[in-house]
């Protein structure tokens, strides 16, 4: 039954998908209700799921179901892959958000993507677009219930097609289509590294399903194994947290999500905010055991704490609103990296939660500020907004509260946890103290630039009066899905606690239910040092909850203090920054640099020249000339073999210079001796066929 | 239905006499004769599907009967789970095929005389299991295709064409040569047998125990042998070094022939190899594995490079087919049920994709007479048709989304199996070919973003002046075109989401076939 809901989850969207792409355009308002609509339906389902796993409200809970989707076994040899539904507390909170997020963010887009007469905006191509989101949805939930990872691979690579094709939606932009191209190579690179992660845990287990990968850890399948010189769990496992690296755009693969923006909002905010992005997150979860087992953690905690830190310093300085937001959620999945990188697992997958829905609603947010103001989206040209946009200010400001880490707000709580535990891990390793310094510096910037963010775009005066004049708040299909997700980025909703401060529980068996409901898959041997991590990080808490909360406050004030009263001057503060660091950070480090136009167009472009030149030049030379050649020494040899072997095309053909030569004798081809030859070939081969020794 | 086989591979021959008797005025009418020649074998090819026994590893629909006694030559025909996909995929091919060339002007009389005559051939091929009768149709196969690219061709035609017709025509010597060598040796160690070109009983025979003297030198038989029919064999696939002819036959042939040429041609190779080499020889085929496997890994990153480096559509293209024949090199050279069956399926699932991505090409030129990414004056020579043209857009990203193995089409199955076998058995080797992943989406994508995205820049070539103008109008595909577009497209999709049935028709000889090796 359940095993049923969960397909229908996934079928509801995909069916979504082949219609309007048939008949789309045909149908009442191009379709949006039916993409829409499905969706709802997939919600309602996910919802009757999560009411199951929360009435037992047992971290074991699982129901799962397989199939044989290919069997090459033979009577010896048995070979199968199978494919299955696996729920469990993480795959149904998981279908929950991402359901709520995709139903949402479709209603949204039924005001986005209209113009300001309420037209589609860009004539059939809504259809399209409303299409590819479906697609996108129903790869995303398929990789959720995916109890396996294959499967949860082949909807991993479907989504990177929906993002391909939405990131350059707006198809006549060249910097659009340059964008998608990016973004797919770049995560195609990381997904070559899960992809041999898991051909690796195919040679070695003969299977793909997330219990006989846990079974096998536990059974020591992975211990006397080796791959190219590395143990085979930390083959397998790095192998797979490279497609991670790629998905969530992780250092150092970070180059395309900032790009990414170039789609539209929506997309921006489903995909690259709430659910692709957060997929990567989710496989670390799937396979973290084999990190734990393989030693692949700290390189995990160690790429997320400098993710987190070096994209937030990008983030101060953006200036389009949605790149600001861009560059907090690389540095936002940086956090859960590393959480999940110094042990944290359930916390890393709170805060996987809590940030996908109040990233979701910035990203709306910032959609609705950028529709409002006519495609706008350079902060410098907004201002003074809070009053034109009342909903839409209020839903903003309060998930900024939430990813700024202020008590009260879901970000708090699960940001405060994942420092709680990456000081309790130092505490454990103190050579990994560096670790600490990107959390808390990160917490701090956090606050800084969401809050510049906010003064920026609300606050003040405005500073281009003609958009100003005609901005006004969004239609209820906009600033209704803002309201349903900033009242989720409540603390109450995850802990059960108002002010996440923990004094103050409501109801006390659901506190903190996240991470009571998924506890990390046991390793053997994992347990003592998990327990010492619990241990250290509970005592770590009260100290580092004190310092995040003095931290945020500090961020928040000085951002006020720069962008909010200006007491201090923007430009002054910038001045202060060694010029060489100005420049790096201008030039984002210069990644894209170093990619774009040293490895791709100096090595990698000039190469693949330089090889199709040498098989024009050299093999292709070698061959022919070799055969002119060869054909001489022939004819030296033995004058008969040019009279009666080879017929005058073949030997004119390759005895002769090519390819003049070759004209000369095809000549006669066009001289309407065609049929002739023509009739030859026929001739010949029916006397070939009916020519038989004895019949 | 008896002798369903020999109908399959004769009744177009039937067609060839109908054409030969109608004036060639009457283009209609050939044209017609064509499409039915052909659809017959396609209709029967479903009789094929639903009779053909997937719990068998044996030889299926066997005819025999004498044909040149003295030679003890028969007339062998038959198939088991390594052919059947070829023969299903070469009446399927062939049969939409005919629809990309009803738009021949020039000769259509001797047009489809001769692609008749070469669909004989190429279904003779996978159906023979006579070696004198497999060689007669291999070599029958290679004239009409001669002169298929030789006239109907591009504006190099005559280079292309001869140089296709050498290569073959050197390959097929050697080919000649190994299966007279084991024709011969096939008497046994006492030389008293009666020799045989039956190719299921060459391969029972134990053939490390002969040497064989050439130019004074004693080199073991088999090994000898092997190298022979390889060389033959690799021509066609076509595998580094002897690919240079296949850019060229490609490039200038009619968008049908191209069609034929990815679709089934270059599937004979591979067929080959396993049908020969792979069952007569396996001692020779075990000694010289990693040599495939090096020439596989080869095929696929030196293809895809040079298919970055191209600025013709139809040399990219073709590139990419170079490319991805390397996965079956590599997935059959490593002896495990998951790659073999993997290249295998790599085989019928290029034939799909690759002929929807010629047939693309030929819609565009058709449209704007010239196929160049990049004009010989640097500048753009398309850009933007998905503005102008959406369906043509849309054929085009299933056929290049098929092609560089997304999950959920059926170039992602295939490649899937094939590196999930290879792993097992070379893992570093493994990890190099998987390059090729990337670099595929890499050129693949990027020419996507040439042609179709971006701002429309796309340039027609003038019809009287032959100079490329800015073109107004790309038309969306005809009912014609997607007579051969949906149905290939529609299968890339089918097999990606549900592989097993064709899997159900290799598994077991796989298993056979295997047995030697394991």
């Amino acid at each position: 039954m359940l095993v049923n809901l969960a397909l229908a989850i996934v079928l509801l969207p995909l069916s979504a998908y082949f219609i309007l792409t048939v008949v789309g355009d045909r149908l009442p308002r191009q379709g949006d209700w039916l993409s829409t609509g499905a969706i709802f339906g997939s919600f309602l389902c996910a919802l009757r799921i999560f009411g199951e796993m929360w009435s037992s409200f047992d971290p074991a809970w699982v129901v799962q179901k397989t199939w044989a989707w290919m069997d090459l076994s033979t009577l010896n040899v048995p070979w199968k892959l199978e494919m299955g539904v696996r729920l469990d507390n993480i795959s149904a909170t998981m279908l929950l958000m991402v359901t709520l997020c995709a139903t949402l963010i479709h209603l949204f887009s039924t005001g986005y993507m209209r113009d300001h007469h309420g037209k589609p905006e860009d004539g059939y191509r809504y259809t399209s677009f409303f299409s590819y989101l479906s697609l996108f949805t129903a790869a995303m939930l398929g990789l959720v219930i995916s109890d396996n990872f294959f499967s949860l691979f082949m909807c991993w690579e479907v989504m990177g097609l929906c993002s391909y094709l939405l990131i350059g939606f707006y198809r006549h932009k060249p910097s659009a289509a340059n964008a998608s191209l990016k973004a797919f190579m770049t995560t195609r690179v990381g997904d070559l590294g899960l992809f041999l992660g898991l051909l690796a845990m195919f040679a070695i287990l003969k299977s793909f399903r997330f219990d006989d990968v846990y079974a096998g850890i536990n059974s020591g399948a992975f211990s006397t194994e080796t791959i190219v010189g590395v143990s085979a769990a930390f083959f397998i496992g790095l192998g797979i947290f490279i497609g991670t690296v790629g998905k969530s755009a992780q250092f150092p693969l970070q180059i395309w999500l900032p790009d990414a923006m170039e789609g539209p909002t929506p997309v921006s905010a489903l995909i690259h905010a709430a659910t692709m992005v957060s997929a990567g997150i989710y496989l670390i979860i799937r396979i973290f055991p084999m990190l734990e087992y393989g030693g692949v953690l700290p390189i995990v905690a160690y790429v997320g704490g400098f993710t987190c830190f070096f994209a937030a310093i990008l983030a101060i300085k953006q200036n389009d609103i949605k790149k600001v937001l861009a560059y907090s959620t690389l540095s936002q999945l940086g956090y859960m990296v590393l959480a999940l990188g110094v042990g944290a697992y359930s916390v890393g997958f709170f805060h996987l939660i809590t940030h996908a829905v109040f990233k979701a609603c910035l990203f709306m947010a910032s959609g609705a500020v950028i529709y409002a103001m006519h495609h706008e989206q350079d902060m410098r040209h907004m201002g003074g907004l809070k009053k034109k946009l009342p909903i839409t200010f209020a839903c903003m400001l309060i998930t900024t509260l939430a990813i700024s880490g202020v008590p009260g707000f879901s970000g708090f709580a699960s940001k405060d946890l994942i420092l709680g535990n990456v000081m309790g891990y130092a505490h454990l390793h103190p050579q990994h103290y560096l670790l600490v310094f990107f959390g808390f510096a990160t917490a701090a910037m956090t606050a800084f630039y969401m809050f510049r963010l906010i003064f920026m775009t609300f606050w003040g005066e405005p500073h281009d009066h003609h958009h100003y004049d005609e901005a006004h708040e969004v239609s209820w299909n906009m600033w209704l899905p803002l309201a349903i997700l900033a009242s989720l980025s409540f603390c109450v909703v995850y802990t059960g606690s108002i002010t996440g401060l923990g004094f103050d529980k409501i109801f006390g068996s659901a506190n903190e239910w996240i991470l009571k409901l998924n506890p990390a898959p046991m390793v053997e041997g994992a347990e003592g040092s998990r327990l010492a991590l619990e241990e250290a990080a509970h005592h770590a808490h009260v100290p580092t909850m004190i310092l995040s909360i003095i931290l945020a406050g500090a961020g928040i004030l000085f951002s006020y203090l720069v962008y909010g009263s200006k007491k201090i001057s923007a430009a002054k503060l910038e001045s202060l920054w060694p010029r060489f660091v100005q420049r790096a950070i201008d030039n984002l480090y210069y990644f894209d640099a170093f990619y774009i136009k040293v490895l791709i167009k100096k090595i990698f472009l000039p190469f693949s020249d330089k090889n199709a030149k040498f098989d024009d030049a050299v093999i292709d030379r070698v061959m022919v000339d070799g055969w002119k050649d060869a054909t001489m020494v022939g004819q030296k040899a033995s004058g008969i073999f040019d009279d009666m072997v080879i017929d005058g095309v073949m030997v004119d053909g390759a005895g002769g210079a090519f390819p003049t030569a070759i004209g000369s004798s095809l000549r006669h081809l066009q001289n309407g001796k065609v049929q002739r030859y023509l009739m030859v070939a026929v001739v010949a081969l029916m006397l070939l066929f009916l020519f038989r020794g004895v019949v | 239905m008896g002798h369903i086989l020999s109908w399959m591979t004769f009744f177009p021959i039937l067609g060839v006499i109908a054409i030969a008797l109608t004036p060639k005025t009457k283009e209609t009418l050939i044209k017609g004769i064509a499409a039915i020649s052909t659809a017959v074998p396609f209709l029967l090819s479903f009789n094929i599907i639903a009779a053909f026994d997937r719990t068998s590893s044996g030889i299926q629909f066997e005819e025999k009967f004498s044909w040149i006694t003295s030679l003890n030559v028969n007339y062998h025909m038959g198939i088991d789970g390594i052919s059947v996909l070829m023969v299903i995929l070469t009446a399927l091919i062939s049969f939409l095929a005919v629809f990309a060339s009803l738009n021949v002007k020039k000769m259509v009389k001797g047009y489809f005389t001769m692609y008749l005559l070469l669909h004989v051939g190429m279904m003779g091929v996978f159906c023979a299991l006579d070696f004198f009768l497999f060689y007669v149709f291999w070599e029958v196969m290679l004239l009409p295709m001669y002169f298929l690219v030789g006239i109907w061709g591009g504006e190099r035609k005559e280079y292309a064409a001869i140089k296709f017709f050498l290569y073959t025509l050197f390959g097929g010597a050697l080919m000649l040569l190994g299966i007279i060598a084991l024709y011969m040796y096939s008497k046994g160690p006492e030389g008293a047998g009666i020799p045989t070109f039956n190719i299921l009983e060459l391969a029972g025979r134990d053939w490390t125990q002969y040497t064989i003297n050439i130019f004074g030198f004693q080199l073991p038989f088999d090994k000898t042998v092997w190298w022979l029919l390889f060389v033959g064999f690799a021509i066609k696939v076509p595998i580094f070094p002897f690919h240079t002819w296949l850019p060229w036959a490609h490039v200038q042939a009619p968008t049908a022939v191209s069609v034929i040429l990815a679709g089934v041609l270059l599937k004979m190779g591979v067929y080959g190899l396993l049908r020969v080499n792979f069952a007569i020889l396996p001692e020779a085929t075990k000694y010289f594995s990693y040599v495939m496997v090096i020439l596989g890994l080869i095929n696929i990153i030196y293809g895809a490079l040079c298919a970055m480096a191209q600025t013709d559509l139809k040399k990219l293209v073709a590139y990419s087919s170079v490319s991805h024949m390397g996965y079956c090199i590599l997935g059959i050279a490593v002896f495990k049920p998951d790659a073999m069956a993997g290249a295998i399926l790599q085989m019928f699932n290029h034939g799909l994709s690759a002929a929807m991505m010629f047939m693309l090409v030929g819609i565009l030129y058709d449209r704007l007479h010239h196929r160049y990414i990049v004009t010989p004056q640097g500048k753009p020579g398309f850009g933007g048709i998905a503005q102008k043209a959406p369906w043509i857009t849309a054929a085009w990203t299933v056929a290049i989304f098929a092609s560089l193995g997304l999950p959920g089409l059926n170039g992602f199955i295939s490649e899937a199996l094939v590196f999930i076998g290879a792993f097992q058995a070379y893992k570093t080797e493994t990890m190099i070919a998987s390059i090729g992943v990337v670099l595929g989406a890499a050129y693949l994508l990027w020419m996507a973003q040439r042609v179709f995205l971006g701002p429309y820049t796309t340039l027609e070539k003038d019809h009287h002046s032959g100079v490329l103008v800015p073109a107004e109008h790309i038309a969306e595909p005809t009912l014609r075109e997607w007579i051969v577009v949906a149905p290939l497209g529609f299968l890339c999709l089918a097999i990606g989401l549900y592989p097993q049935p064709m899997l159900n028709f290799v598994r077991e000889t796989i298993g056979k076939l295997l047995e030697v090796y394991n």
